[in-house]
């Protein structure tokens, strides 16, 4: 009895043994989940305007099993039959600072098959007014899949890129106010700060919308401000008419400010504008009164020499 | 097991409300979970709860309910296991406090009460032994029997963006004096009472006739911010203004939306005083001399017709002579001292009155003959001559008269006064007066004429 016992184990052992030698390696069933997730370069690619804008880009979850060797194919028929869903957890770990993200789901239930299926979700996308401008922006997604049975669990991480719009915004003050009154022989001059309150280098360009008839009005044409809060001036200069006589001018100079990306001057703003009121009063000389004043001057000396020589 | 919003992104601004739908989600179907409580639970419970509101919510702003707030499933009733959020934001107390979109977190938390998981339940239909030998030791739920699991919870994200929500607050002004023709900038306050950095332009509304009004410069504020903006007055040159009120009506918008209205403030101006240009002056300063020649040529003129007619007469008590001789008389013989003087007196009134008619007709001849000069240079006609001559005949007379009536005077004087002599002598000193008069003239007169000759001949004397 005990011989045939031992007899049996041999047996067993040799059958395991050759078991083993005879069946291939790659016919063991290895079965694993794997996900990717893909999106629109479209949609990354258009610079997401901040806080105006929603961007909802639409991922495609892309979910396949892979397998080793015929047994493993065999297993995974079998689960597929068997009407059984994976579950693909997504998860935004990760985000920009100056963004806000979230997805439509965070759970993504996938049909399995034996080829590649697909299913989309919606991560929605959101920028602050301090979004730098064609800066690049990034949301890490973690996806995974946990092990069902004889399919291996998946776990890895997509990092999407998206680029940030331009907000132009700047701010105009006149620190010596609106108004001017000066003489007809003079001129006025009004500085005008502008400040960069937007998300990039920003160039700003006047143009007077009118100019009174008989007075000369020159502005700054343009001028470019450094990235947060850079600070320059302008000038906008009046001269009144000049006419001989007495004048009584007064005259309302309006400037429109438009704002535009300094690296393209394509990208514009809304205008601004600036309005001042420019008063020249006063006579105005013919400019030789001067030299008559001298020549007076001298006549009058000269007349009194004469006379002391007498 | 997962749990959905739908929608998953919503839009609300301040003083808005908006309703999400939350719960679980079928994996199958991807809608919202409707399900009965299952046969092997006692009861199950889904509770929400707000986790994180969008910028924070620590004055309030944002008002999240749910309805129902909780929710119990029911044996043998399938009910869609979700529920209805209302979102409500209202404006912050302080503006600096801005809501800004953000994420809405939601909890989802699913309780679950099992039952007597040892013993089948009814709806079991296979062998009650089957069940025990699960229970017991293949699938070993008997352990659950009678428990409660709280820890099963889900997290729900909903992206709110919060609309820019445009507003400012001017602050009050006082109301503003300004003189006739003066021009000024007057500085407004504003507040961004807005949620986002927001540009703000301005705009006078209204017709302020001669008068010139620009509109507040455009600025840029963050929320909260205050900051001054400058409104240019040049109010209308008035002559004279006893005091009148205007109305400047300021409106601000968004230059996100430049045609709607979010602010308006009235600023109250009042004009006062006297204006006087520049060529006003000159004007008044210009009449003022042509009247200060005109006056100065006039009483010169009369000064030279006084001059040409005679003297006035002196009172003759204070004459060194008779002053003398009253002196004495008052000494002397206190009646006979008032009587003479009386006399004199009475003397001196009638040579006034005789003065002041002779000076009368002296400046009346004057003025008619500058008169007559006047209109000569318009009208030459020969018969001007013979008015002239008339009015120099008539002239004569005149002075005829008057030489009658002094002599007149004079007799009655010799008459009537106690002191003949001496009224006789003044008479004589007032005619040799006058004839000294005349003669100091003329010989100032060719005293000139001589100086103007001298220096002709003194031209040519080199």
């Amino acid at each position: 009895m005990a011989k045939l016992i031992k007899s049996a184990i041999i047996i067993f052992i040799l059958l395991v043994s050759l078991f083993t030698v005879s069946v291939p390696v790659n016919a063991i069933p290895t079965l694993n989940s794997n996900v990717d997730v893909v999106w629109g370069e479209k949609d990354t690619v258009k610079p997401v305007v901040p806080r105006d804008e929603i961007r909802k880009l639409n991922l495609t979850v892309k979910y396949k099993v892979d397998w080793g060797g015929d047994f493993a194919y065999g297993a995974l028929v079998s689960y597929c039959k068997g009407d059984v869903n994976a579950l693909i957890k997504l998860k935004i770990t990760d985000y920009s600072p100056w963004c806000t993200a979230n997805l439509g789901s965070s759970v993504v239930p996938t049909h399995l098959t034996t080829g590649l299926a697909q299913s989309s979700v919606f991560l929605n996308l959101q920028l602050r007014d301090d979004a730098p401008a064609y800066g690049e922006g990034y949301v890490k997604i973690h996806a995974s899949v946990p092990a069902m049975g004889l399919i291996g669990g998946f776990e890895k991480e997509f990092t999407l890129d998206f680029i940030a719009g331009y907000l132009p915004r700047i701010d105009v003050n006149l620190p010596e106010g609106t108004t001017k009154r000066i003489g007809p022989m003079d001129s006025a001059v009004f500085p005008i700060e502008i400040s960069n309150m937007g998300n990039a280098r920003t160039t700003v360009f006047f143009k007077i919308e009118e100019i009174p008839k008989g007075w000369t009005v020159a502005v700054t044409d343009e001028i470019t401000l450094g990235e947060s809060e850079g600070k320059l001036t302008a000038y906008l200069t009046a001269i009144p008419p000049k006419g001989f006589g007495y004048h009584y001018d007064k005259k309302t100079i309006m400037v429109k400010l438009t704002p535009a990306r300094a690296e393209d001057l394509t990208n514009l703003g809304e205008p601004l504008y600036v309005t001042v009121i420019v008063e020249s009063r006063g006579f105005s000389t013919p400019g030789f009164e001067s030299i008559l004043f001298i020549g007076a001057l001298l006549a009058v000396v000269l007349i009194i020499k004469l006379k002391k020589k007498k | 097991m997962a749990a959905k919003a739908k929608p998953d992104v919503v839009e609300i601004g301040y003083g808005e409300n908006i309703t999400v739908d939350v719960g679980l989600m079928n994996l199958k179907t991807g809608e919202f979970e409707t399900q009965g409580l299952p046969f092997y639970m006692d009861a199950r419970f889904l509770n929400f709860e707000v986790l994180e509101y969008p910028g924070g919510n620590s004055d309030g702003s944002w008002l999240v309910s749910f309805n129902p707030p909780s929710i119990q499933a029911k044996s043998g009733e399938d009910i869609p296991l979700k529920s209805q959020v209302t979102i409500s934001l209202t404006a912050p107390k302080d503006p600096k406090n801005t809501v800004q979109s953000g994420i809405l977190k939601i909890r989802l938390k699913d309780i679950q009460a099992m039952g007597n998981l040892w013993w089948p339940t009814n709806e079991w239909k296979s062998s009650k032994l089957l069940w025990f030998i699960s229970a017991a030791f293949l699938l070993k739920f008997g352990k659950y029997s009678g428990t409660v699991d709280n820890t099963m919870e889900q997290i729900i994200e909903i992206l709110v963006k919060v609309k820019p929500y445009h507003n400012v607050r001017f602050e009050a002004l006082p109301l503003i004096q300004f003189n006739p023709g003066q021009i000024a900038s007057i500085p407004i306050s504003v507040q961004n009472l807005g949620n986002y950095n927001d540009t703000y332009g301005f705009r006078i509304v209204g017709d302020y006739g001669r008068s010139t009004i620009s509109d507040p410069v455009s600025i840029s504020l963050k929320p909260g911010e205050k900051k001054d903006t400058f409104i240019g007055v040049a109010v209308s040159p008035n002559v004279l203004d006893t005091g009148t009120i205007h109305t400047i009506k300021v409106e601000a918008y968004s230059i996100d939306q430049p045609n709607i209205t979010i602010a308006q403030r009235t600023v109250y101006l009042e004009t006062k005083g006297l204006y006087i240009s520049e060529l006003g002056v000159a004007g008044i300063l210009l009449f003022g001399i042509i009247a200060i020649v005109f006056v100065a040529f006039f009483l010169h003129r009369r000064r030279k017709i006084l001059i040409k007619s005679r003297k006035k007469p002196e009172k003759p008590w204070e004459v060194s002579g008779k002053k003398q001789y009253l002196e004495k008389l008052k000494k002397k013989d206190r009646k006979k001292y008032n009587t003479v003087l009386n006399e004199m007196k009475d003397e001196y009134k009638s040579s006034i009155l005789s003065y002041n008619s002779y000076r009368r007709t002296m400046l009346k001849e004057a003025r008619k003959k500058s008169l007559n000069r006047f209109t000569g240079i318009f009208k030459r006609y020969d018969h001007n001559e013979k008015v002239k001559t008339k009015k120099l005949e008539k002239k004569k007379q005149q002075i005829s008269d008057i030489s009658k009536a002094e002599e007149i005077k004079n007799k009655e004087l010799k008459i009537e006064s106690p002191l003949k002599e001496e009224q006789i002598e003044s008479v004589i000193d007032k005619s040799a007066e006058m004839e000294k008069q005349r003669r100091e003239q003329a010989i100032i007169k060719i005293q000139k004429a001589q100086g103007k000759q001298r220096r002709k001949f003194g031209k040519f004397n080199y």
